[in-house]
């Protein structure tokens, strides 16, 4: 379990200079979130089921007290579910004020780019991936796909 | 400019409250209920306003709430009767004090007409109890002077008249005016906590001015009376203002000083020693005081015998009395036995008359910050100790006692911290009254509000979204269930029709009832009007309590013509609507001729919740064990099938829907076997009971309840979740929604409800 404390100096300002991503696997692919999004990367504690939630749900763990839900992003991505074991990781997330988790297979790689290496999403993948991968880029021959995270978990009428 | 707009929020907080204290005291001596300490806290209520205004420059309202301040006075000195008539012209005063607080707030603007007559009616009131003849009420334009009075800040007993101006004569003289006013304070000027300094500083707002102390009359310091007044100010003052705005300035102590103004129409002479050291001083200092700052300064020389008087006089000494005083910035060295009472009269704004509980002001964020601690604190005694007992630890050890202290302490840790949230529904209900006064007057209809269970604790946040929909519901109840006073006579009621609003706690949830003794639902009109818009299919067959449900459906309004009151397109779906918002649920029972009662339940969030652990499934879920009555294994010879999937269970006598959890949360998808389980009997909040199915009870629990909402968002069926000892999640059952939705399945009525809600 480690626990990522983001960079003091945050000079995402310019467009120019560098931004950090954590990479993470999902099967064989590699993707990638902004890392001052990432609050905190745990293993794989059993999630409580939610009545009537979408299949990408996988439930609601205990985050120090707080109930946290878990999001498998494989389903989420419209890929097949990922089935948790001991070794999966939960890339826990804040997008403004909620915290939710990310069920990844494993965390690769800590990455700093600049936007330029950013490309858009090739036409080819799904609708469902296209609104979730903000862009692609090469490193060192991979492939690995930008995630926004914003609109991961289900949407709500009454806005939670 | 944000530190100002602090304290201008703060001080709209604080006559928020005032107002509450306001109108519960004017309602207590209405029905009788008062002492003095009732009339001294409505006096004390609307003169903090009063001064609050006065330092915000908020005329209109330091002028109005003067006005019934005065009037107030009189009632306090026990020369005016609080009879019913007076009262209802109070209560009208204060409302309108209350919209001139809004206004002030939020800008629009007053109804100037209504309060230039109360304006009158309230002097009206003064005059008739110093026994003079009531002036002839004036053209509402004219007898409110636009202007108000000067800054005020906290001016004590007034007898306030009218002061008569001749405007015409004034209108001509405009530009340059120059006035000499001689301006002698008596002692009783003092005593009432006014002071010369703030006229003077007034004074000079005006324009140019001189001011010439006369201190001739000081006498040697054994003879002063510490209470006495030997200054004479002569003021030179050069003015574009005309002679009404110079009085204005001595409005409020015109009648406990001598004062001349006279206008000067030659070049002052040269009377004004302003070359003076003392004098100029003087004049230094009241320029350098910054207005809403008390007067630091001791007193010296010529000034103590000014301030010395600021000490109440000895023939009042209930601390009610220093209350007026404990708005005004008084000189606290000069008076600090004063000061320390007066400190106590400021404190006492949360309570009507006496009883002034000591309270500070906290930030919701922090509290809620430390309710989460103390729930992480909570859960990881119960962990600790849990695991030390499964690593063998005995229950007679010392360690054990050690932890069942611990878990005590942390409790009561957890009680008090929650307590600090819990706030009485009061404050809502408090504002009941006036509403239902003006829909009263509007309607045309006669009615008697009837409050109960207003100490009833819910969360702070709960209270704060309750207003609006409890409004809606009880002017609905006023305009729509209320008849006609004339129609009530002829179904054989009282004129008066009643509406009762009660708060009570039940099954974990705050449950407030809005009832009326009206004509009850048109259940016939109900069904047409629904049939005509569509929302049911003509040949629908309904049981009355669908019909009544039928009026929470969007796009459904009784109202065959709009009144200015309910139908303002606003329907009882929104109400239904703003209270799921809230997690609550709202269900209405009516009896034709009887009247119609509203029931909105509402969770109390942030409680700790006495459950029911349970095993559904492979899951552990909550039952709060306020819902639950009894626990029993139904044996197979109870369990019948009833059309379909669905099952009855009966106990004893009586038949009650089973309801298979497992299967409503979407645990499994095949119907439990009824025998090998346990059924919960539950009541629902409209008291239909229901058996609820569950495989295994574990024990019983107090539970802290966890936002779903905060992370995720509201699940249909669950009401929250909690961390168990274990520390993983467990889901608390919204019992009143899974016996509710497991009804539905199938039913063409319930579906639309379902759809309607979401």
């Amino acid at each position: 379990m480690t626990t990522v404390s983001p960079p003091q100096n945050d000079n995402r300002n310019d467009p120019r200079s560098a931004r950090e991503l954590i990479a993470f696997c999902i099967g064989e692919q590699e993707f990638c979130v902004d890392i001052m999004s990432v609050r905190e990367i745990r293993g794989w504690t059993t999630a409580t089921p939610l009545p009537h939630a979408p299949s990408y749900v996988n439930g609601v763990i205990n985050l120090r007290g707080a109930v946290l839900p878990i999001v498998d992003l494989a389903a989420r991505l419209g890929f097949p579910r990922t089935v948790p074991t001991a070794r999966s990781v939960i890339i826990v997330v804040r997008v403004e004020q909620q915290l939710f988790g990310l069920l990844v297979d494993a965390v690769s790689d800590i990455l700093t780019i600049t936007d330029d290496l950013l490309q858009p999403t090739p036409d080819l993948a799904s609708d469902l991936a296209k609104t979730f991968v903000r862009g692609v880029m090469a490193i060192e021959g991979r492939m690995i796909s930008l995630i926004a995270t914003d609109n991961v978990l289900p949407p709500f009428q009454a806005a939670a | 400019m944000d530190a100002m707009a602090e304290i201008r929020a703060t001080f709209f907080e604080e006559c928020a409250e005032q107002l509450a204290d306001l109108e519960a005291g004017l309602l207590a001596i209405e029905n009788g209920e008062a002492d003095s300490d009732t009339v001294n806290a409505v006096f004390r209520a609307v003169h903090s306003i009063k001064g609050g205004a006065g330092a915000f420059s908020l005329d209109d309202l330091v002028h109005f709430a003067h006005v019934f301040e005065t009037t107030l006075d009189e009632m306090r000195s026990g020369r005016l009767d609080s009879s019913e008539k007076v009262l209802k012209i109070m209560l009208r005063s204060a409302d309108a004090l209350a919209d001139l607080v809004t206004v002030a707030r939020d800008g629009g603007s007053a109804d100037a007409e209504r309060n230039a007559g109360l304006i009158d009616e309230l002097k009206g009131l003064v005059a008739l109890a110093k026994g003079e003849e009531p002036p002839a009420p004036k053209a509402a334009g004219a007898s409110a002077p636009s202007d108000g009075p000067v800054y005020d800040d906290g001016m004590g007993d007034l007898d306030f008249t009218p002061v008569a101006v001749d405007l015409g004569d004034l209108m001509g003289i405009g530009g340059d005016n120059r006035f000499r006013i001689v301006f002698k304070p008596s002692p009783r000027m003092y005593a009432k906590a006014n002071e010369a300094n703030r006229v003077l500083r007034d004074v000079y707002t005006l324009g140019e001015a001189k001011v010439a102390c006369n201190i001739s009359e000081v006498p040697l310091l054994p003879a002063i009376d510490p209470e006495g007044a030997y200054l004479t100010f002569t003021i030179e003052l050069s003015t574009a203002e005309s002679e009404e705005k110079v009085r204005e300035v001595f409005e409020f102590v015109e009648f406990d000083c001598d004062l001349t103004i006279e206008a000067v129409h030659d070049a002052p002479d040269g009377e004004i020693d302003a070359d003076d050291p003392d004098i100029a001083d003087i004049l230094a200092r009241i320029r350098a005081t910054p207005d809403d700052e008390p007067l630091e300064t001791p007193a010296k020389d010529e000034e103590e015998p000014k301030d010395a008087p600021e000490m109440r006089e000895p023939e009042e000494p209930k601390a009610t009395a220093a209350a007026p005083a404990a708005r005004t910035p008084a000189p606290a060295p000069a008076a600090p036995a004063a000061a320390a009472k007066a400190d106590a009269g400021g404190d006492g704004k949360g309570g009507a008359g006496g009883g002034a509980a000591q309270t500070i002001r906290v930030d919701l964020e922090r509290v809620d910050r430390l309710i989460d601690l103390v729930g992480e604190l909570v859960i990881h005694q119960v962990m600790l100790s849990q695991r030390a007992y499964q690593a063998g630890l005995a229950r007679a050890s010392d360690v054990a006692v050690g932890f069942d202290e611990l878990e005590q302490l942390t409790r009561e840790i957890q009680d008090s911290v929650m307590a600090i949230r819990a706030q009485p529904v009061k404050s809502v209900f408090q504002r009941l009254p006036r509403l239902v006064r003006e829909v009263a007057d509007i309607s045309g209809k006669q009615v008697r509000l009837i409050t109960e269970g207003e100490w009833t604790e819910v969360d702070k946040t709960v209270i704060e979204r309750l207003a609006d929909p409890l409004t809606h519901m009880i002017r609905n109840a006023i305009d729509h269930g209320l008849e006609k006073p004339a129609d009530r006579l002829a179904a054989g009621k009282a004129e008066e029709g009643v509406v009762r609003v009660a708060a009570m706690h039940r099954s974990g949830r705050i449950v407030i009832e809005i009832s009326d003794d009206g004509a009850g639902i048109n259940r016939k009109r109900v069904k047409e009007i629904a049939i005509k818009k569509g929302l049911i299919p003509a040949e629908a067959n309904l049981s009355d309590e669908e019909i009544d449900n039928l009026i929470f459906l969007p796009g459904f309004s009784t109202a065959e013509k709009i009144s200015s009151l309910s139908g303002r397109g606003v329907g009882m779906d929104v109400v239904k609507r703003s209270i799921q918002a809230l997690g609550g649920r709202v269900s209405i029972a009516s009896k034709p001729g009887r009247g119609s009662t509203f029931t909105m339940s509402l969770p109390l969030t942030l409680a700790v919740l006495d459950g029911m652990i349970v095993s559904v499934g492979d899951q552990t879920v909550v039952v709060p064990l306020t819902a639950i009555i009894e626990t029993l294994q139904p044996k197979a010879s109870e369990v019948k099938s009833f059309g379909g999937d669905a099952r009855l269970v009966q106990v004893r006598d009586t038949f009650m829907p089973l309801v298979d959890v497992a299967r409503e949360l979407g645990y499994s998808y095949e119907l439990a076997n009824a025998t090998g389980g346990v059924a919960i009997l539950v009541e629902a909040e409209n008291g239909a009971r229901s058996a609820l199915l569950v495989d295994a009870i574990q024990g019983q629990r107090q539970v802290v309840i966890k936002s779903l909402e905060a992370n995720y968002g509201r699940v249909p069926g669950i009401a929250a979740a909690t961390i168990l000892g274990d520390g993983r999640v467990a889901l608390i059952l919204d019992v009143d929604a899974v016996v509710a939705t497991s009804r539905v399945e199938g039913n063409f009525f319930n579906s639309g409800m379902q759809h309607a809600a979401e």
